[in-house]
């Protein structure tokens, strides 16, 4: 998956509504159930284990975040790079977009 | 009416209207468990089974289309496969009462399997308290429960027919589709009236202890699971609530009960008796007396 800078970056971003996310088995597993409708090849469960950073941005997403300010995070917490940080997040917003599981934040979220 | 002797606590009633009549001959025998739940009522009837205003949200082809509806309810429709009218499944009241409207009156008496284990599924999911498991199940004679989940074609029916045969001390609940529930307790898994081929519907439960991952192979090998890969392989045997997000939440934390606190282990054994004797040994060192 290549991120698509210009489609993350000006925006603010926060979990989509129709997600859930659970502790399991010491995990964070989301399972968007938005995207499931307009796919013609779903058949079962889609469930998305997120990795260390992973539930690390997912925890800052309950408030309306942009790039900028999840990269920053990502920077203080795990000692990365700037531009390495940038990108993670960058892919993780993608991903996670594709899935259904964040969406833009709207403006009175404090954008 | 046709009633159906407890599932996992839950006693179902077929309400028959007009000239609709369930097939009796190929029932599957089920004694039935205690009723320690309310009951379940399944209404059919002949009517419209357009799906109008309802969301489809998964596809089983051929089989099944799965909806929610517009107060967020789970519905289905199982489509005219096999010479079978097209039925509509749908919530009357979520937990308790379900419908299937047939698109016509059947010829013939039908077979209930489908919308029962549906609407079974859907009243597990709206209460809260437990998930239909693809698995085969079995009671050690310690009474301690062993669900070996896995897809189609994994060995549940092979193993069950050899535990069987070859280690008649535990008690078998089934080749196909456990129930496992959750309380304030503990895990438990359950016999379901719904078998696969080995036709086993054993109306017993125990204490869920061992959740066993199967694998054919020619030597014998043990292998203890971690939580997050038994999470990753069992999860999709499970009948998942992926139409609403409160029931898909309460599934997985049964998932993590299941997964948190059960022996995890992957047994690879060859299918013959000697394998299922291993089998039994590995989950209960009191069966494996006489084991070779």
């Amino acid at each position: 998956m290549t991120a698509n800078q210009g489609d993350v970056t000006p925006l603010k971003w926060s979990r989509a509504t129709k997600v859930i996310a659970r502790r399991v088995a010491g995990e964070t597993v989301l399972v968007p159930l938005e995207a499931r409708a307009s796919d013609p090849e779903f058949k079962g469960a889609r469930l998305y284990v997120l990795n260390e950073t992973g539930e690390f941005l997912w925890s800052l997403l309950e408030r309306p975040c942009s790039v900028s300010d999840l990269a920053r995070n990502l920077t203080l917490e795990f000692a990365a790079a700037d531009d390495t940080a940038r990108a993670d997040v960058e892919r993780f917003l993608v991903a996670l977009r594709e899935i259904g599981a964040v969406r833009e934040a709207t403006g009175h979220h404090g954008e | 009416m046709t009633r159906v002797a407890p599932i996992a606590g839950v006693a179902i009633t077929h309400e028959l209207a007009g000239p609709i009549q369930l097939e009796q001959r190929d029932a599957v025998e089920w004694s039935g468990t205690e009723a320690t739940e309310p009951p379940l009522l399944i209404r059919h009837e002949v009517g419209d089974t357009r799906s109008t205003g309802m969301q489809p949200v998964l596809t089983v082809p051929p089989w099944c289309t799965f909806y929610v509806d517009h107060a967020g309810e789970p519905a289905a429709i199982f489509h005219g496969v096999l010479g079978e009218v097209e039925r509509l499944l749908t919530t009357v009241i979520a937990g308790s009462v379900y419908r299937v409207r047939y698109a016509g009156a059947p010829r013939e008496p039908v077979i209930p399997l489908q919308s029962e284990l549906t609407a079974y599924s859907f009243g597990l999911a709206a209460r809260g308290t437990g998930l239909i498991a693809h698995a085969c199940a079995f009671v050690t004679p310690s009474g301690d429960g062993v669900l070996c989940p896995g897809v189609s074609g994994t060995g549940k029916t092979t193993l069950a027919r050899l535990l069987g045969a070859a280690a008649p001390a535990v008690t078998l609940l089934t080749d196909d589709r456990a129930i496992v529930t959750l309380d304030a307790d503990a895990v438990r898994v359950w016999g379901s009236p719904w078998p696969g081929a080995a036709g086993i519907a054993g109306a017993a439960s125990a204490s869920l202890t061992t959740v066993v991952f199967i694998r054919h192979g020619a030597a014998f090998q043990r292998r203890l699971v971690s939580a997050r890969e038994a999470f990753r392989r069992i999860v999709n045997t499970l009948s998942m609530p992926l139409w609403q997000p409160a029931r898909c939440g309460q599934a997985l934390e049964i998932v993590d009960a299941i997964v948190s606190r059960t022996r995890l282990i992957e047994l690879t054994y060859p299918p013959t008796e000697a394998g299922a004797r291993w089998v039994a040994s590995e989950v209960d060192n009191r069966v494996a007396a006489g084991v070779q």
